[in-house]
């Protein structure tokens, strides 16, 4: 299945409503290698590489600018025709610019989070006469509520990453080294339909802080095995952080499950359209230091295009939770020797609360 | 990341000597998440980021301070970096004002590496906050010394090339008729990640009317008349990157691809014999594009560039490259040409270390060793 042209003219609809509302003539988003959701959004294309570009003019057809020939050309077969070869090459994208109705108008900028300094600085030196008006804000309040199309794909991202976990406990033995069962991990995921998949993992009695380079750690009798699981399938990116016990686990990290257990479920109750992202942020740290300990990492994120996106689970974002976002939940324990763990997994917000997309924890 | 502190003390040595001699109090590198762009901050911290930026303060004098995002870098930092001073930050340019201050450098003479990988909102705040610091471009700093690699850093180079070289061999084991091109990465990545690769990068294809490798395998079933092309780039634990592509035929190619192949060949042996030390890059660059043009075909992707603890370094191979060569440069030279028509390429690559009085393939695998497939 793929994100179809009707979900294209709902958004490329929503960014004219917003140039409107703003008087913007030209939109010019930019993306970074690593968070491309500006871009993707946009223009429907997995960029690799960076930086990238969109300029989508409000009358005329919009442009994409990538990294090399061949991106160009890939590029070119979903929704911007017009892709050309511009990542690091400011003076492609500004002949575009230049071709379109920028004097004296207003540049909406999207991405000053990501986009570098030199391209803001040339593109200040270059379009002299143009005012850029910052609507990163808007463009994420946008891309936060994921169309019905959109909750499918994250419905499918979830179902890899349940079956993944499920592949990492029929082959997970004492004796591998981490880097062996990183090996089968992915393996697995190569063979399936997914654009990619970000994986980590950490092994031990207490893991808690899992790693994009596993070790060659000998995985022991007794262990646990943490993994954080997020496959991008059809653009669209959802978290499952799942422990796999190799035998039954100690009474302490019995007790570190029970209270992210607890903690989630807390979470769980929060989350539904009015709460703020804070107060959940805020009812899991309480659940985790009634019990003595600390909860070291945000309580989750929303995710889409982009693997981590606002809103963020995390005492400093006041937004309001909205039906369509979709969000991992996932509270951490940690004591004051450093040892833990942490798990989640991720949820459709609906208009009464939440949808579960991962059936992993199921049992 | 698995170097040790005499190479450490090695790199910090010339750094500040070089930032002495341009005037400069502080450094501040940055790296964003970029898979292939994390290099600068490597080789000062021996650490490579996960997401997000992460930033070095490195004064002449004085500790370091080490900006990463999140608790998890702070523990990952924390165990396999070089830096003690390590602060969590959500907001880079917040992060770099609050250090800046705290370590007396907020009016100093600040080498940023570079514009181009700070964003803008951090490098705004920084510059509004810290009115009095003057802030320069001071990446040729490190560029030129990473460009020269020392004889410890050649021997994780080499691990990563005998990685390379074990991800032709499996192509060569599971290659057959009925195969799907992501079975076949699925197979090698596998191999690869057991032997320790971190980060891999592959183009494929298969399709023998393409003229260029996707970047992603897909699920075409391999069938005879295919022209396999893999590309692997790939890093091993002391962070280094090396490239290699290799062409396979299913049964034997056309003739016109024959001669195109064998055309490759030929370049192949005779980019050992240009590869010296103090010869311009341009002037190598030129004389290849010259014979490939000669024969008559189209050329693909650019030619070649550096390579260490980015994928794609100084010095590029073309024909706007001064840089001169010498030893211990690691270079990969990807000659990649197309049918005269249009319907079809072939590309070879290896990763060559420069000598003092030449060069070595650090890929070793003959190409015809996988070059016919039944």
């Amino acid at each position: 299945m793929t994100i179809s042209l009707k979900e294209r003219d709902r958004r490329y609809q929503s960014f004219r409503t917003l140039m409107e509302k703003e008087q913007l003539s030209i939109i010019l988003a930019a993306s970074n290698a690593m968070c491309t959701g500006h871009v993707r959004y946009f223009s429907n294309y997995a960029t690799y590489f960076g930086p990238t570009y969109v300029v989508f003019p409000k009358e005329e057809n919009p442009s994409l600018f990538v990294f090399g020939e061949i991106q160009s050309q890939l590029a070119s077969r979903q929704w911007i025709k017009d892709s050309r070869y511009g990542s690091a090459r400011p003076e492609v994208v500004f002949k575009r610019i230049k071709e379109l109705d920028y004097r004296n108008k207003r540049i909406g900028l999207v991405g000053v989070d990501h986009i570098s300094f030199k391209m803001y600085e040339d593109l200040q030196r270059e379009l002299i006469s143009a005012t850029f008006v910052d609507v990163t804000e808007d463009i994420y309040r946008l891309r936060m509520i994921k169309s019905e199309e959109e909750q499918e794909s994250a419905r499918q991202s979830a179902l890899v990453s349940d079956r993944l976990f499920s592949r990492i406990k029929e082959v997970a033995k004492p004796g591998m080294r981490e880097c062996d069962l990183y090996a089968e991990m992915e393996y697995f995921v190569r063979r399936q339909k997914v654009e990619d998949a970000f994986d980590l993992i950490a092994s031990g009695p207490f893991p808690i802080a899992p790693s994009m380079n596993p070790s060659e750690r000998i995985i022991e009798t007794n262990d646990n095995i943490l993994v954080e699981l997020t496959p991008r399938y059809e653009g669209y990116y959802t978290q499952l952080t799942g422990i796999h016990s190799l035998a039954a686990p100690s009474s302490r990290m019995k007790e570190f499950i029970d209270i992210m257990s607890a903690a989630q479920k807390t979470g769980l109750a929060l989350l539904k359209p009015g709460n703020r992202a804070c107060d959940i942020a805020m009812a899991m740290k309480q659940v985790v230091e009634k019990s003595g300990y600390r909860m070291p990492y945000r309580g989750g994120h929303s995710m889409g295009h982009d693997l981590d996106e606002p809103p963020a689970i995390f005492l400093e974002d006041e937004t309001v939770i909205q039906p369509g976002m979709i969000i991992v939940v996932h509270p951490s324990v940690m004591d004051k020797n450093g040892e833990g763990t942490f798990w989640g997994d991720s949820y459709i917000v609906t208009e009464t609360g939440w949808e579960r997309l991962n059936t992993a924890f199921s049992n | 990341m698995v170097m040790d502190i005499e190479e450490r003390d090695r790199r910090y040595g010339l750094v500040r000597e070089r930032m002495s001699t341009q005037g400069l109090d502080a450094l501040i590198v940055i790296a964003n998440a970029q898979i292939a762009e994390k290099g600068f901050v490597k080789y000062l911290t021996n650490y490579k980021n996960g997401l997000n930026y992460v930033a070095l303060i490195f004064p002449c004098e004085g500790e370091a301070e080490f900006l990463v995002p999140n608790t998890i870098q702070e523990y990952w930092a924390g165990r396999s970096s070089w830096i003690r001073n390590i602060k969590v930050t959500p907001n880079l340019g917040e992060g770099l004002v609050k250090s800046l201050n705290a370590m007396g450098l907020s009016k100093a003479r600040l080498g940023l590496i570079n514009n181009q990988t700070i964003s803008a909102d951090a490098y705004l705040t920084l510059v509004k906050n810290c009115p009095e610091a003057s802030v320069v471009d001071a990446t040729p700093l490190l560029e030129e010394l990473r460009m020269i690699k020392s004889s410890k850093e050649v021997e994780l180079v080499k691990k990563s090339a005998e990685l390379a070289v074990l991800s032709f061999e499996k192509l060569a084991q599971v290659l057959k008729v009925g195969i799907t091109e992501r079975e076949i990465v699925g197979e090698v990545d596998r191999e690869l990640i057991a032997n320790g690769a971190e980060d891999i990068f592959h183009l494929f294809s298969s399709d023998p009317h393409n003229t260029f490798a996707g970047y992603a395998a897909t699920d075409r079933v391999i069938q005879r008349g295919d022209i396999v092309i893999m590309n692997t780039e790939l890093s091993s634990p002391g962070g280094y990157w090396v490239q290699m592509v290799r062409t396979s035929f299913v049964g034997r190619p056309q003739e016109d691809v024959e001669r195109m192949y064998n055309t490759v060949l030929d370049i192949r042996l005779k980019i050992l014999d240009e590869l010296r030390p103090n010869r311009k890059m341009s002037e190598i660059a030129n004389a290849l594009t010259d014979h490939i043009a000669k024969a008559g075909y189209g050329i693909g992707v650019n030619l070649g560039h550096g390579l260490g603890l980015d994928l794609v370094e100084r010095p590029r191979v073309d024909s706007s490259e001064n840089i001169i060569l010498a030893p211990g440069m690691v270079i990969v030279v990807h000659p990649q040409l197309i049918l005269p028509t249009g319907k079809g390429t072939v590309w070879l690559a290896d990763s060559y270390l420069i000598t003092d009085s030449g060069a070595e393939s650090i890929t070793e695998m003959d190409p015809l060793a996988i070059k016919i497939f039944d």
